[in-house]
C-alpha cells in the first residue's frame, strides 16, 4: 500500500505534470499548436459572415472538430515524432509507467481543447459581441470528449507504419464515425433518428456540446457523459493499455 | 562451446562483497512474427562494479539482450534476477537505478540540448548536475542549440549525458563511441572508466573491438543468439591467441621477413638469424580480440 501511495505521490506530484508540460512544450516547438491556432482563427473569422442563430450551430461544430479530430491528429503526431526520434525509448526506460505516459497524453489533449474553448469563445465575444449563458456546461463536455478522442488517436497511431497511415486512419474515422455527429449539429439528421446514432461517440459528443447552445433532451446529454466515460474506460483497458506493450516492442524492436 | 567464468576479482575487490547486479539464466526471446529466436539460451552474471562487454556482429542478439535487461521487451523465457529480485516483478523504481545509452540518437530534435535534459531530469527523483556533464563531453557551448542542428557525434555525446542524468548505479551502453571522432571517443571512454571507478556497473554492447578490449573486465562473445564464451579479454587472448615474433632482415639484395612462434625465440635458428643478418625490425605479434572472436565464433564482427 505504501509503494502505491509513493507511486501516486511521485506520479501526481512530479512526473505527470512534467510529462504534460513536456508534451505542451513540444506541441509548441513542433508548430502543432500554431497549426491548430491557425485553423481555429480561420473558423473564427468565418463566423463574421454568420448570424447569431447560425452561430448556435457553427460554434458547437468548431468545438466538436477541435476536441475530436484535431486532438486525434495532435496526439497521433506527437506519438509519431516520439517514435521517429526514439524519445519513446528514453521515456520508457525512465520511472514513467505506461499509465502515466498515456494519461499525460490524454491530459494534454484536454488542456489543449480547454485553452481552445477559451480562445474561441473570447474571439466570438470580441468579434461578434456574442456571449454564452451556459458556457460552464462546455468545459466538462470538452474534457470528456477530448479525453476519449486522445485515446482514439493513440489507438489509431499504434499500428500505423508512418504518418500517412495515421492520417488515413483519421480520415476513415472522420468519414465513417465523425460526420454523422456534424450532421446532427446542422440538423441534417431528423430528431427521431438521432437517438439511434448516439452509439457513435461523435454524435453523443455533438449532443453534449450543442446542449450549451440550444435545447437538447437532457437524457441525451446524460447518456452522452455516461456513454463516453464508459467508452474511455473500455478503450483504455481493452485497447490502448494492452496495445501499448505491442507498440513498444515494435517501436524499439530491431 | 558455451562457457562462463566467475565475475572477475577486480570487480569483487572494488566493491567488497562482489554481489551480483544481474543473474541471467537460460534467456530466450523471439520477436513477434519472427521465425528465428533472437536470443537462444543465454546465461551470464553481471557483478557489482564491473564493466561487462557483450560483443557480437549485427543481429547477433546483443541489443535484444540489453532491451530485455532494461525491461523494454518482457515476453522472454528464462529467469533474470536484478540484485536478487525477479526482473519481471520489479516496479518502475528499477529505472531510478539504471541509465540507458541507446545506439541511435534519442532526443527531441526541435528542443535544445538543455531543454531535452531538463525534460528528462524531471522524471527522476535524484539527478546529476547537467553542467559539468555537458562540459566534460564538450557540449556546454552548444547547450542552447536545437538538437536537430547537432552533428551525429554531438548527438551521441548528448545520449551519453542523458544516460547519466539520474546518477545510475548500473549503466547500459549500446555502441557508446559509435560515430565519435578519436578525441571525443577518448573522452567518453575515460568517463566510462571513471564511472566504474566510482563504483558503477556497466553493461556494454559493442562491435568495436578496441572499446571492449580497453574497457571491459569480462567479455561475452555472442553469435546467432548464443554466447560462445565469457572471460576476461586477457584470458581469451592467452587461451586462443597465437603469439609470434616477426623478424625483418636485409638479405644481400632484398628485405626478407620470417615469423617465429613466441616459444621459438630461444631456439638456435632464431639466434642464428639475429647473429648472421642485418636486422631491420623485430615485432612481437599478439592476437587481437577480433582474431579470438573469429577463432571462437567462426565469423567476422562486421559480417
Amino acid at each position: 500500500m505504501s509503494s502505491f501511495t509513493s507511486w501516486v505521490n511521485a506520479s501526481m506530484g512530479r512526473r505527470l505534470p512534467a510529462l504534460v508540460v513536456g508534451d505542451w512544450q513540444r506541441f509548441r516547438r513542433y508548430h502543432l499548436l500554431a497549426a491548430n491556432l491557425l485553423l481555429l482563427t480561420v473558423w473564427v473569422l468565418a463566423t463574421l459572415a454568420l448570424t447569431n442563430d447560425q452561430l448556435r450551430q457553427f460554434i458547437p461544430f468548431v468545438l466538436l472538430m477541435d476536441s475530436t479530430v484535431m486532438n486525434m491528429g495532435l496526439i497521433g503526431t506527437a506519438i509519431f515524432y516520439e517514435k521517429q526520434e526514439h524519445t519513446i525509448d528514453a521515456i520508457l526506460t525512465s520511472p514513467v509507467g505506461p499509465d502515466e505516459y498515456l494519461c499525460a497524453k490524454a491530459l494534454t489533449a484536454m488542456l489543449n481543447s480547454l485553452v481552445n474553448l477559451v480562445f474561441i469563445t473570447a474571439a466570438i465575444w470580441l468579434l461578434k459581441g456574442a456571449t454564452l449563458s451556459r458556457w460552464v456546461d462546455l468545459p466538462p463536455a470538452i474534457i470528456v470528449v477530448a479525453g476519449l478522442h486522445a485515446l482514439v488517436g493513440i489507438a489509431l497511431t499504434y499500428g500505423a507504419k508512418d504518418f500517412t497511415a495515421v492520417m488515413l486512419r483519421s480520415i476513415v474515422y472522420m468519414f465513417v464515425i465523425w460526420f454523422p455527429g456534424v450532421f446532427t449539429l446542422f440538423g441534417l439528421i431528423p430528431d427521431t433518428v438521432v437517438p439511434y446514432l448516439l452509439v457513435l461517440p461523435p454524435v453523443s459528443a455533438a449532443r453534449m456540446l450543442a446542449a450549451a447552445f440550444s435545447p437538447v433532451p437532457s437524457w441525451q446529454v446524460a447518456f452522452g457523459y455516461a456513454y463516453l466515460l464508459l467508452l474511455c474506460a473500455v478503450l483504455y483497458a481493452g485497447v490502448v493499455k494492452p496495445g501499448f506493450h505491442r507498440y513498444v516492442v515494435r517501436a524499439v524492436g530491431v | 562451446m558455451s562457457e562462463t567464468t566467475e565475475p572477475n576479482a577486480r570487480a569483487v575487490r572494488a566493491n567488497g562483497a562482489g554481489s551480483l547486479v544481474f543473474r541471467v539464466d537460460g534467456l530466450r526471446y523471439r520477436y513477434p512474427h519472427a521465425n528465428d529466436v533472437a536470443v537462444d539460451g543465454v546465461s551470464f552474471d553481471l557483478a557489482d562494479g564491473e564493466i561487462f562487454g557483450f560483443l557480437g556482429p549485427s543481429g547477433a542478439g546483443k541489443s535484444t539482450t540489453q532491451k530485455i535487461l532494461i525491461g523494454l521487451l518482457r515476453d522472454y523465457q528464462g529467469r533474470i534476477e536484478y540484485r536478487g529480485h525477479d526482473l519481471r516483478g520489479l516496479g518502475r523504481d528499477f529505472y531510478e537505478e539504471i541509465g540507458v545509452d541507446f545506439e541511435v540518437p534519442v532526443a527531441f530534435s526541435k528542443l535544445t540540448a538543455l531543454e531535452n535534459l531538463s525534460f528528462f531530469t524531471k522524471l527522476y527523483r535524484h539527478t546529476a548536475d547537467v553542467e559539468p556533464l555537458l562540459r566534460q563531453v564538450g557540449l556546454w557551448p552548444d547547450k542552447d542549440t536545437k538538437v536537430g542542428e547537432y552533428s551525429k557525434g554531438m548527438k551521441v555525446r548528448l545520449n551519453f549525458v542523458r544516460a547519466l542524468l539520474n546518477r545510475p548505479t548500473t549503466l547500459f551502453l549500446d555502441e557508446p563511441t559509435s560515430g565519435l571522432d578519436p578525441v571525443n571517443s577518448r573522452i567518453v571512454k575515460d568517463m566510462i572508466a571513471d564511472y566504474r571507478s566510482d563504483g558503477g556497473t556497466v553493461f556494454l554492447t559493442s562491435h568495436i573491438m578496441s572499446d571492449i578490449d580497453e574497457l571491459c573486465d569480462r567479455v561475452a562473445f555472442i553469435s546467432r543468439g548464443r554466447i560462445a564464451v565469457i572471460d576476461t579479454p586477457h584470458n581469451l587472448k592467452l587461451r586462443y591467441g597465437k603469439r609470434t615474433v616477426t623478424v625483418e632482415y636485409a638479405d644481400s639484395t632484398e628485405t626478407e621477413v620470417e615469423t617465429f612462434p613466441m616459444e621459438a625465440i630461444r631456439t638456435p635458428e632464431f639466434h642464428r638469424l639475429l647473429d648472421t643478418t642485418d636486422i631491420v625490425s623485430i615485432h612481437s605479434g599478439e592476437t587481437t580480440l577480433e582474431d579470438v572472436f573469429i577463432h571462437v565464433v567462426g565469423e567476422r564482427l562486421d559480417g
